[in-house]
């Protein structure tokens, strides 16, 4: 018996007609060309084990962890089947079975969700970054671009002070701004842009120093205990502060705050809670278009060149947003902006996916790049701190000169100092 | 000719009792239009069938489209037949009028129509087959889609008699085009004729037929006068609205290469154009023991061109070349009786042919690799149905 | 068939140990295709050349081991199921474009590279290959020649078979041939590159194909119309074609299926018309306008109800909708569905969907009916759930009943799908023996040991 088994999620499992057209959006598919990395393979390897047909064997973990969580599977299947739903309901059966390993486990389960230790964490590792920033040899690590990740002295959280960005304490709309770890600890700037920028448009901004890790990292690994408790603390936090919306500028935060709802569907106690929160929260890009409509030429940061749009899968797919960024960029630089082929398709990061799959993000990755080079953009626009640095990193690494930016960074003159 | 042996049946039953008499008695079965000279004359031992009296439409389904016919139906009378009652059937070579059904399924001869219309085996839905034993197989029906097993269908197509002899054949149809014209143009050499048709093509152009006559064989079309000079014929079909719009484009591209361009609007005149060439084409292959087919790539028809008109001018009697650029084929047969003595042209053309990237020559026997000749035997066999097959595994190379 | 240590082991030596697997996770999701069929795989082979695949039929041969080739999988035959153990030969890996030569309109690919992948290389350049089964995005082009996939545009421009004009192949002992070539005529004594393609595997294994590319059509107009029945639209389909007109698509839809269709997209579908078409003609832009005013007239003279022109490409890709999605929208309705595949002449469609129907209500099963109306070929879609065997059960009877009526109205038992191993049991109800012997013969002159996708089309072994 396991989750698996349990009835409403073995029906689930059970949907698809095998037709295998998931092979044809499945980006890790294209690259290792085995049916077993298809969504169609993962699901009959899910069943398997349901049935006690399969061990949860190593190369079955592997095989399960090794899904982008891109959705394009879910969103392509004419069936209608949430693969990787499924593959999410899998992970979670691996952790009950056998727990996380170590190398996930200490992240996921004790750094992130404890803000202290997070911290920590981050300030340590911009320690080590002065020592092996210039060494050669050690300045990328399977695929990922060490030296071009930035840590930031101190930290958005740390160092918010609301005289410094705010240019009016009340306003009309009352937004509580939720950072993400990624930006908080890796572009503060772009915080103090969004912040600056809602300021600006007759927001009152509020930023609670506790506000925890998203849960994204432990949800999408199956952790749900952890992803459970910081979700609640959450939505405590920011149900406790009245506001009418939360916002946040990464795509990932984003689509799992609003999923907050979906985890306790099934908790009467929390569920309304948890659906009053999650109705309340918004990507920046929903908030600037369909709740602000601010006038798009007044705040402009002054780019020569061209100007692309990378969709981060969790925003597109996540929270079916892909016309607001793009009112956005082209509303401000008009026909600078271009549409990069295959913009909507993963930037090959997914999270610890790049670390430990690095011959298959390398190559999905390299496809973006490339995509980028074929739009002739000099920059790329994004709307998700991973994906930022994933792009700007493998950008670095093949030697290409384009910038990648932040959606919020292009409304904000101030942040041309950043840009680096 | 008075050797041979030509049997003509009256009716199917007639014909199968032959078909199995002549296997008792070990005879060959061909079909009388090889009797055509060519240089390798057929064993005297064999059969000649003349199917001229098996020539009726068997059925003719003015809803779905097709017609049931008679093998030994004449080629170009089934299609005149068809087209009086508002029916197209888009294949066509230069010895329709002189064959029959059954002759044009078993050899497959490149149709003048294919670069629009697709080749001979696109039209055939069903088929009415003969082994040689006597038994009779049939295959296909009406549809125009089937994929139930082995296309049986289209490996007896063009096997000549070898598999089996095609007693019926449902062909699918195509309606009457709106309007039809015929452009031609003169020029100054044929490799200018090749080079401006191949252009036209190249740029989109897609004419129902286009070929390409060489000044001897333009100036041996009887009844026509043209004058000795390469010449270029294409027809255009479609609907009318559009025929403008292709005879301008075609007058846009060819006049960087000819001023002399004539168009033809008058059906009959278009008729008999085309009548009066195939009677000169294939009266000559019927005079001619050696001729040479051939196919290639469109991109090489023009180098091809000049290597052979280069051959022409060696030989010293009329050589006739023929380029039908719809399907990428050549004809190259001489227009005299005689050749020059002491010169080789057949084997000089066909060096020539093989020099060229990607052109073959019709007329292959075997194939060149070893073990496909001996599944090729295999099939003989199984269609022969006269023992059990080889079935050793060749050893790997 | 159980393969020892030391078979396995050759086998993994030829293509190395990174392009082969024995594990059985992997071996468990090579068991299965798009039907509901299972097989046994022994190992999964992912060959990268020509000569790799040469050696492995040649070890295959001599130690008579089953070879299963494979490319995504998706046929709805079970011609992809290794029933009877042995190697799967997936060719995802060599997926290569390997020549392009416009001004000849040949294309020559690997036989990995998936359908999709080659429209969209030729797009830009104004050119196309013309066979697009529903499944181009995922199927491979060796799949689409192994099988003779059809598509929406087989009346006007023809299946795989007339666009392909060589293979190079290997054969069942290991020898490499090339059949054809790049020519568009085959002077070969006799057509085996026709013969190869829909040998669904069984004949040799395609390790190039050399393709004939169109380019595109100058314009297009694509329509909409909806009638009271089936019968008037089927016979609005025959009376376009009398008029001289060859559509370039022509497909039908029956009521439940544009039920399903407007339950998922919602785009204003009549619920209560007995059969909507969809129709695209092509040519020059001149010639169109005539065209669509003669369909208008004859579809309004077989009683159609409502008749769309699409005016711009977001309305064309709108009023395609309805058709892509309807096999989405089917699948949500009930937990697994069956797409089915006869064809019968024309004039007959409305009587066998008529049969359908009776069937659909005999069996107590929904069936709704998806056809290319201009040739004749349907899909009829039935839906049950896959966990109750009695279901499954009558959906197979419904199968053998959807192919007798076929057979009884002049038609085939497979217009696109093949026969594979779903099709087989009524092979003899279309051909006679002696057929089926020569079919047999066919196979055995190809392959004595019966080795390559064994027992699939005919039975021999």
């Amino acid at each position: 018996m396991s989750i698996l088994t349990a009835p409403e999620n073995y029906e689930l499992i059970n949907t698809c007609n095998k037709c295998g057209f998931c092979q044809a959006n499945c980006s890790v598919y294209k690259e290792v060309l085995n049916e077993a990395y298809a969504t169609r393979g993962r699901l009959r390897l899910i069943k398997a084990v349901a049935d006690g047909q399969l061990e949860r064997t190593p190369l079955y973990e592997k095989i399960i962890n090794s899904c982008l969580m891109c959705e394009e599977c879910s969103k392509n299947c004419p069936s209608g089947v949430q693969g990787h739903l499924l593959i999410q309901l899998a992970r979670q059966d691996l952790v009950m079975k056998k727990g996380l390993s170590l190398i996930k486990k200490i992240p996921i389960g004790t750094v992130l969700p404890n803000n202290r230790l997070r911290k920590l964490s981050f300030n340590s590792a911009r320690l080590l970054k002065k020592i092996i920033d210039p060494l050669p040899s050690l300045q990328s690590y399977r695929g990922i671009d060490l030296k071009s990740i930035p840590i930031a002295d101190e930290d958005f959280l740390s160092g918010y002070q609301p005289e410094e960005v705010g240019l009016g304490k009340k306003g009309s709309l009352k937004i509580g701004f939720f950072v993400g770890c990624l930006m908080n600890h890796t572009m503060p700037q772009v915080a103090k842009s969004i912040v600056r920028l809602l300021a600006a448009h007759d927001c009152e901004v509020v930023v609670p120093a506790e506000q925890r890790c998203c849960g994204t990292p432990a949800y999408t690994y199956g952790h749900s205990a952890i992803s459970e408790e910081v979700a609640l603390s959450n939505i405590n936090l920011f149900n406790s502060l009245g506001v009418d919306k939360i916002v946040t500028g990464c795509a990932s935060c984003g689509k799992m705050l609003k999923y907050y709802s979906r985890i306790f569907e099934k908790n009467a106690e929390i569920e309304e809670a948890a659906n009053d929160f999650a109705g309340r929260v918004l990507d920046l890009s929903q908030l600037l278009i369909d709740v602000l409509k601010i006038d798009l030429q007044k705040f402009a940061l002054p780019l020569k060149g061209k100007i692309t749009y990378h969709d981060p899968c969790h925003l597109v797919r996540g929270q079916d947003i892909s016309s607001q960024p793009r009112q956005i960029i082209s509303g401000v630089f008009g026909e600078q902006f271009v549409e990069m082929p295959t913009a909507n398709k993963c930037c090959g990061a997914a999270g610890m996916f790049q670390g430990f799959y690095p011959e298959e993000a390398t190559a999905i990755t390299n496809k973006k790049v490339a995509s980028i080079q074929k739009s002739g953009a000099d920059y790329v626009v994004t709307g998700c701190p991973a994906c930022l640095l994933r792009i700007q990193g493998s950008l670095r690494l093949n030697n290409m000169p384009q910038k990648v930016v932040h959606l919020a960074q292009l409304l904000d003159p101030d942040s041309a100092a950043n840009i680096v | 000719m008075e050797n041979y042996q030509q049997p003509a049946p009256t009716d199917f039953t007639q014909l199968q009792s032959l078909i199995v008499e002549s296997h008792q008695m070990g005879q060959k079965i061909l079909l009388k239009e090889n009797l055509f000279p060519s240089h390798s004359l057929p064993d005297s031992s064999d059969l000649f069938l003349d199917l001229s009296h098996l020539n009726h439409i068997i059925d003719l389904d003015q809803e779905n489209f097709t017609v049931t016919a008679a093998g030994g139906i004449n080629f170009f009378a089934l299609q005149n037949q068809l087209r009086d009652k508002g029916f197209f059937l888009p294949l066509d070579n230069y010895f329709s009028p002189q064959t029959s059904l059954t002759y044009q399924l078993s050899q497959a001869l490149p149709s003048s129509y294919q670069g629009k219309y697709g080749s001979l085996r696109q039209y055939v839905t069903g088929l009415e087959v003969i082994l040689p034993d006597g038994t009779v197989i049939n295959l296909g029906g009406k549809c125009i889609k089937n994929v139930s097993g082995y296309d049986l269908m289209g490996l007896l197509i063009g096997s000549k008699e070898r598999l089996g002899l095609i007693s019926k054949a449902t062909l699918r149809l195509l309606p009457v085009p709106e309007a039809s014209q015929v452009i031609c143009a003169r020029f100054d050499s044929l490799t200018a004729a090749v080079t401006a048709a191949s252009q036209l093509l190249l740029n989109g152009s897609i004419p129902a037929k286009i070929q390409v006559l060489n000044a001897s064989l333009a100036s041996a079309v009887n009844g026509l006068v043209f004058p000795a000079k390469p010449l270029l014929i294409a027809e255009f079909d479609g609907f009318k609205p559009a025929m403008p719009k292709e005879i301008q484009f075609f007058k846009k591209i060819i006049s960087d290469y000819s001023n002399d361009i004539t168009e033809i609007t008058n059906p009959l005149e278009i008729a008999k154009l085309w009548l009066e060439l195939g009677n000169t084409i294939s009266q000559a292959a019927a005079k001619s023991p050696s001729k040479l087919l051939f196919t290639s790539q469109l991109t090489d028809l023009s180098g091809l061109s000049t290597e052979l008109i280069q051959l022409a001018v060696l030989e010293k009697h009329p050589l006739g070349i023929l380029i039908d650029l719809g399907n990428s084929s050549g004809l190259l047969l001489p227009l005299a009786e005689e050749q020059s003595p002491g010169w080789d042209w057949l084997s000089q053309a066909e060096n020539v042919i093989h020099q060229t990237l990607n052109c073959r020559l019709f007329g292959m026997k075997t194939f060149h690799n070893a073990e496909i000749n001996h599944i090729f035997q295999n099939l003989l066999v199984a269609f022969e149905r006269r023992g059990n097959i080889d079935l050793s595994c060749p050893p790997a190379q | 068939m159980t393969l020892a240590a030391h078979q396995l082991s050759k086998l993994v030596s030829i293509v190395g140990a990174g392009n082969a697997t024995l594990t059985k996770e992997e071996l468990l999701v090579y068991e299965y295709d798009a039907t509901l069929l299972k097989g046994d795989p022994e190992i999964i082979l992912f060959p990268k050349t020509t000569e790799q695949i040469s050696k492995i039929m040649a070890f295959a041969c001599q130690e008579g081991i089953p070879v299963n080739t494979r490319g995504a999988g998706t046929n709805l035959s079970g011609g992809t199921i290794p029933d009877q153990g042995g190697i799967v030969l997936a060719l995802t890996k060599m997926n290569k474009i390997l020549e392009l030569d416009l001004a000849n309109h040949v294309v020559v690919v690997e036989p990995g590279v998936i359908n999709q992948d080659l429209q969209e290389y030729l797009a830009p350049l104004g050119y196309y290959f013309p066979p697009d089964p529903a499944s181009m995005k995922a199927c491979t082009l060796g799949g689409n020649v192994a099988e003779c996939s059809g598509g929406p545009r087989c009346l006007k421009y023809g299946v795989t078979r007339d666009y392909v004009l060589g293979l190079e192949v290997v054969l069942s002992s290991g020898e490499v041939v090339i059949l054809g070539g790049k020519n568009p005529v085959n002077p070969e004594p006799l057509d085996l590159v026709r013969l190869m393609v829909g040998s669904e595997g069984t004949l040799g294994i395609f390790t190039k194909l050399f393709l004939r590319i169109k380019r595109f059509s100058h314009a297009k107009e694509t329509m909409l119309c909806t009638f009271d029945s089936v019968k008037e639209a089927s016979q609005a389909v025959s009376s376009i074609i009398s008029q001289g007109i060859v559509p370039t698509t022509l497909e039908m839809m029956d009521n439940l299926l544009i039920n399903c269709a407007e339950d998922f997209t919602h785009i204003g579908l009549d619920r209560t018309a007995g059969a909507l078409l969809l129709i695209e003609v092509d040519g020059h832009q001149e010639e169109l306008a005539d065209q669509v005013a003669v369909i208008q007239r004859v579809c309004r003279q077989n009683n159609s109800r409502e008749f769309k022109v699409a005016q711009s490409t977001a309305e064309t890709d709108r009023l395609w909708v309805a058709r892509r999605t309807v096999i989405g929208a089917v699948a949500r309705k009930r937990p697994s569905y069956s797409l089915q595949d006869v064809t019968v002449p024309r004039s007959k469609l409305p009587e066998i969907v008529e049969k359908i129907v009776n069937l659909s209500m005999e069996y107590d099963l929904p069936i709704g009916v998806l056809a290319h109306a201009g040739d004749g070929n349907l899909h009829p879609l039935v839906l049950f759930d896959e966990r109750i065997e009695a279901e499954v059960e009558k959906v197979h009877l419904v199968e053998e009943k959807i192919c007798e009526s076929a057979l009884m109205l002049g038609g085939t038992i497979s217009g696109e799908h093949g026969i594979g191993l779903l099709k087989r049991p009524f092979l003899a109800n279309e051909f006679s023996p002696e057929a089926i012997f020569l079919k047999k013969q066919l196979k055995l002159a190809f392959d004595p040991k019966n080795i390559l996708n064994p027992d699939k089309i005919v039975e021999v072994g």
